[in-house]
């Protein structure tokens, strides 16, 4: 039909990023911040989203020059064939694995907290079953659905924080900065990965109508999981403290607990159930990303068989580790590969300028 | 996007050929199908088609001094008496002897026809023919077939004048601000209707007749100017590709070419209303307009227009504003109450304040059911009522309403069959499902409480999230030929929000919407 603009809009590639940005990791981020960055947390996570913006750049800046490629096929043009296959091989693995930890988080945490006497199992086949319902429309179906659930979280992460605003004691900031660089350091190497989700943009490229606008589009995708991270971890150590902050499993509910009132007893429930939302948009994403690494890996172009052949795999992934202390082997194995992902970025970049490949910045 | 695709399948291809074969001897009845010069060989046609019918009338009579032969074909019922006796027969065989006075001025037989052409028939509407097929065609939709001696041509009456019901107010979607007129039955009144508000030559009716037996008018209307070609282009194939008996109603129509068959939601809005109608077609819509149903259809349809009605634009914005997010809230509330009730009884107590939650597990000590058993009970209850409450005539329908209400409303409770809150829930459902203007739309969203009540019994609020996910992801990835059905939510499109949830006063909505891509942009020029 005439002029109708045809694949993703800008706003829409912004609501991509956002939501598979803010998934599991919102839950547990203040207790992340405050045992590597202690009191120093909430600038460590603020200077971690800057970064990662820089690196959202430097993914989009890199995709740019391959307009119609995602990163399976144009890493095999900078890196030649076999490295680039072994690169795409890592991120498809990367990107299942991802999802599968999301899922395996997301499950321990509802049945903690919401749904005790319900198997882990029925949890995540749920998810997974909806997850595979909306990978199937594609990546129209999925960005649509991003932007619409986009609403519903920040109002239910605005009111956590608005309404926790008050509480905030000053004087627990007194000691800011009083520990040293190294803190903040390790605060911000950690947190860099709890802004995990912006790989995406890797993918996201070929499917836009406005290539001109990518980096405002990508950029501003990340400036709602900064605010939202940072005043967080803010909220819970001004709130709760540092040290209990360290403790607690779950810091972000327990915020969300503290504000209710006698019309609604227990938000936490209420902020749960929006969370559910953004977990299932990151694990869309993550999922859909692998399943079109697999299928670019292997030089097809459909990638709607694969889904069903990842889905099974996701679960048993998710399923192995049996308790804590195997998940945060899976947690590390998760890190490492995602520091990896981050560091190796820029080397693309260079090498793609150096052997001069990819067709320039507005391709 | 081709939606109705022609069966490939070979079999089907011989029954149709096996139909239209039977269709061939049909009309092996008349030797020909070709007209002849003698006016009994036409007449024997049409009788040899007509004659076992009883409401076709067959007239013979003789032209004047010359006594030419004529014959007239009609359907009782379908034809204005009074135009047939006033118009067409007195003249001919009366008041053309007066015609004729002098003597010389007799007519010829060879001129005939053209005298009852230009001098007899006093009516304005005449076509001529030479095919007898369209010929019977025309006098079924209720003209008059004349036939005169001598020549093979067939004169086509329009006398149409049938039993019709007024204009009256429409039923399904009163407002209490705006026009008090609906669509009816007849096509030509319809039109009529839209014509009447509407006085741009660029408003363009066209009609194509569907039903291989029904011959139904199926009339499309759009605006040059304002409407997507491309839309129009994909109206026409899909209207061409309906090979079917009969068009019963626009609902049938709407079935045949919308676009995902199995989706429980609407995708075609049927309105009776014809300023909502003329009103769609301002913001680049296509009306469909089918004999014989006062529904018309507005094609491409958004999720969002099921929320507007007429009356949001006569009123003042904020009023509008206020009524719009009440419906959005009510079509919130008849999908999910009961699942949220069942899924807070049984699994998160804790989510009520406590002195709520100690009254509500008191009044359901004595429930000898599970709440989903409670809730299916209701549920039905409350579909049977209004199902039997929307079949009977209307005063039966109160008595249904108040016997159902009040009387096993209460005798539930006291019955110890429900408790309180659960006919509280229930009355909520029923109300806010009926606040949303669209019926088909409500019916729609209102079933879908069904699947969701069970995934609450079984998953608590997770359950219900995984219903809301399922239902959203179903809304964005359906289209109504072609135009997204979730805009201008997803996708955004933030102009399009003026007239969403919040209506912006009228002087702000300067552009039609971008919806349905009308070709020209500008509604107002307020420079």
């Amino acid at each position: 039909m005439q002029n109708r603009p045809k694949g993703l809009s800008n706003f829409q590639i912004t609501a991509i990023v956002t939501q598979s940005v803010i998934g599991l990791t919102i839950m547990f981020l203040p207790r992340r911040a405050a045992v590597y960055a202690g009191i120093d947390g909430a600038f460590a996570t603020f200077a971690a989203g800057l970064l990662s913006i820089a690196m959202a750049g430097v993914y989009i800046i890199l995709s740019r020059r391959f307009p119609k490629q995602t990163i399976i096929e144009y890493a095999q043009q900078i890196l030649g064939k076999y490295l680039g296959l072994a690169y795409g091989t890592f991120i498809a693995l990367y990107t299942l694995l991802t999802a599968s930890f999301i899922l395996r988080g997301f499950a321990d945490a509802m049945k903690i907290l919401l749904l005790p006497r319900t198997p882990l199992e029925i949890i995540m086949i749920c998810m997974l079953l909806i997850c595979l319902y909306c990978i199937h429309g594609g990546i129209v179906t999925i960005a649509r659905i991003c932007e619409i659930f986009l609403l519903p979280i920040t109002v239910v992460i605005g009111t956590t924080i608005i309404f926790n605003l008050p509480d905030v004691q000053l004087f627990r900031y007194r000691e800011s900065f009083s520990n040293g660089l190294r803190p903040i350091v390790m605060g911000i190497a950690n947190n860099m990965l709890a802004y995990q989700g912006y790989e995406v943009l890797f993918f996201l490229l070929p499917f836009m109508n406005n290539r001109k606008k990518a980096l405002q589009a990508g950029t501003a995708g990340m400036l709602f999981p900064i605010f939202v991270y940072s005043s967080l971890v803010f909220m819970a150590i001004g709130v709760i403290g540092t040290l209990p902050t360290a403790e607690l499993i779950y810091p972000t509910i327990h915020l969300a607990r503290r504000i209710g009132t006698d019309f609604l007893e227990r938000f936490d429930v209420f902020f749960i159930v929006f969370w559910i939302l953004s977990v299932f948009t990151s694990i869309v994403v993550y999922l859909y990303m692998s399943s079109i690494s697999i299928t670019r890996l292997l030089g097809l172009r459909n990638y709607k068989p694969f889904i069903f052949i990842l889905i099974p795999v996701c679960y048993a992934i998710s399923i192995l580790p049996q308790n804590i202390s195997q998940i945060n082997v899976m947690s590390d194995i998760m890190n490492y590969s995602g520091i990896f992902l981050i560091a190796s970025s820029i080397p693309l970049l260079v090498l793609s300028f150096v052997r001069k490949k990819g067709e320039g910045k507005n391709g | 996007m081709k939606i109705i695709k022609k069966d490939k399948n070979p079999k089907n291809k011989e029954v149709i050929e096996e139909r239209q074969s039977s269709q061939v001897k049909s009309e092996n009845r008349v030797s020909s199908l070709k007209l002849s010069k003698n006016v009994d060989e036409n007449f024997e046609k049409f009788q040899a088609f007509l004659k076992e019918s009883t409401d076709a009338v067959f007239r013979k009579f003789k032209l004047g001094r010359s006594e030419i032969d004529c014959a007239l074909v009609y359907i009782d019922g379908l034809i204005d008496k009074s135009i047939i006796h006033e118009s067409i027969l007195k003249p001919m065989m009366f008041e053309i002897f007066e015609m004729e006075m002098p003597e010389e001025s007799q007519i010829q037989p060879d001129k005939a026809y053209n005298f009852v052409l230009d001098h007899a028939i006093s009516v304005a509407d005449i076509k001529e023919t030479d095919n007898l097929d369209e010929a019977i065609l025309f006098v079924m939709s209720g003209e008059a077939a004349l036939m005169v001696d001598g020549f093979d041509k067939i004169i086509i009456v329009s006398a149409r004048g049938w039993a019709t019901r007024g204009i009256t107010d429409p039923e399904t979607e009163s407002v209490i601000r705006g026009a008090k007129e609906g669509f009816t039955e007849t096509l030509r009144t319809n039109t009529a209707l839209l014509r009447r508000k509407c006085k741009d030559p660029n408003m363009v009716i066209r009609t194509i007749r569907l039903g291989r037996r029904s011959k139904t008018d199926v009339a499309y209307v759009y605006i040059k100017g304002i409407t997507n070609p491309g839309l129009l282009e994909e109206l026409e194939e899909r209207l061409n590709q309906i090979d079917i008996d009969m068009i019963i109603d626009s609902g049938h129509l709407e079935q045949l070419i919308q676009d995902h068959i199995w989706s429980p939601m609407p995708q075609i809005q049927a309105t009776e209303r014809p300023d909502k109608a003329i009103a769609n077609l301002m913001e680049g819509r296509i009306i469909i307009l089918v004999d014989n149903s006062p529904f018309a259809l507005l094609i491409p349809t958004t999720f969002a227009q099921f929320f507007q009605s007429p009356e949001d634009y006569n009123e003042r914005w904020f009023v509008s504003t206020f009524i719009r997010v009440l419906r959005w809230i009510s079509s919130f509330l008849a999908v999910f109450t009961p699942a949220l009730y069942i899924a807070v009884v049984t699994y998160h107590p804790g989510l009520i304040p406590t002195r709520l939650a100690l009254s509500i597990a008191a009044t359901r000590a004595g429930v000898p059911f599970p709440s989903i058993i409670e809730a299916f009970l209701m549920e039905t209850t409350i579909e049977l009522l209004r199902e039997s409450g929307a079949r009977l005539p209307s005063a039966i329908g109160q008595t249904i309403g108040i016997v159902g209400g009040i009387i096993i409303g209460d005798a539930a409770v006291r019955a110890g069959l429900t408790s309180p809150i659960m006919v509280i829930v229930v009355a909520l459902t029923a109300i806010a499902s009926f606040v949303i203007p669209t019926y088909s739309a409500a019916v729609g969203l209102r079933t879908m409480r069904f699947p969701l009540m069970v995934l609450a019994s079984f998953l608590g609020l997770y359950g219900v999230m995984i219903g809301f996910i399922v239902i959203n992801i179903h809304l964005v990835s359906i289209k109504s030929f072609g135009m997204n059905y979730m805009t201008p939510q997803a996708p955004s499109v933030f102009q399009d929000m003026k007239d969403f949830i919040i209506r912006v006063p009228a002087r702000k909505m300067q552009k039609r919407p971008i919806q349905s891509y009308p070709i020209d942009m500008i509604r107002m020029d307020m420079d």
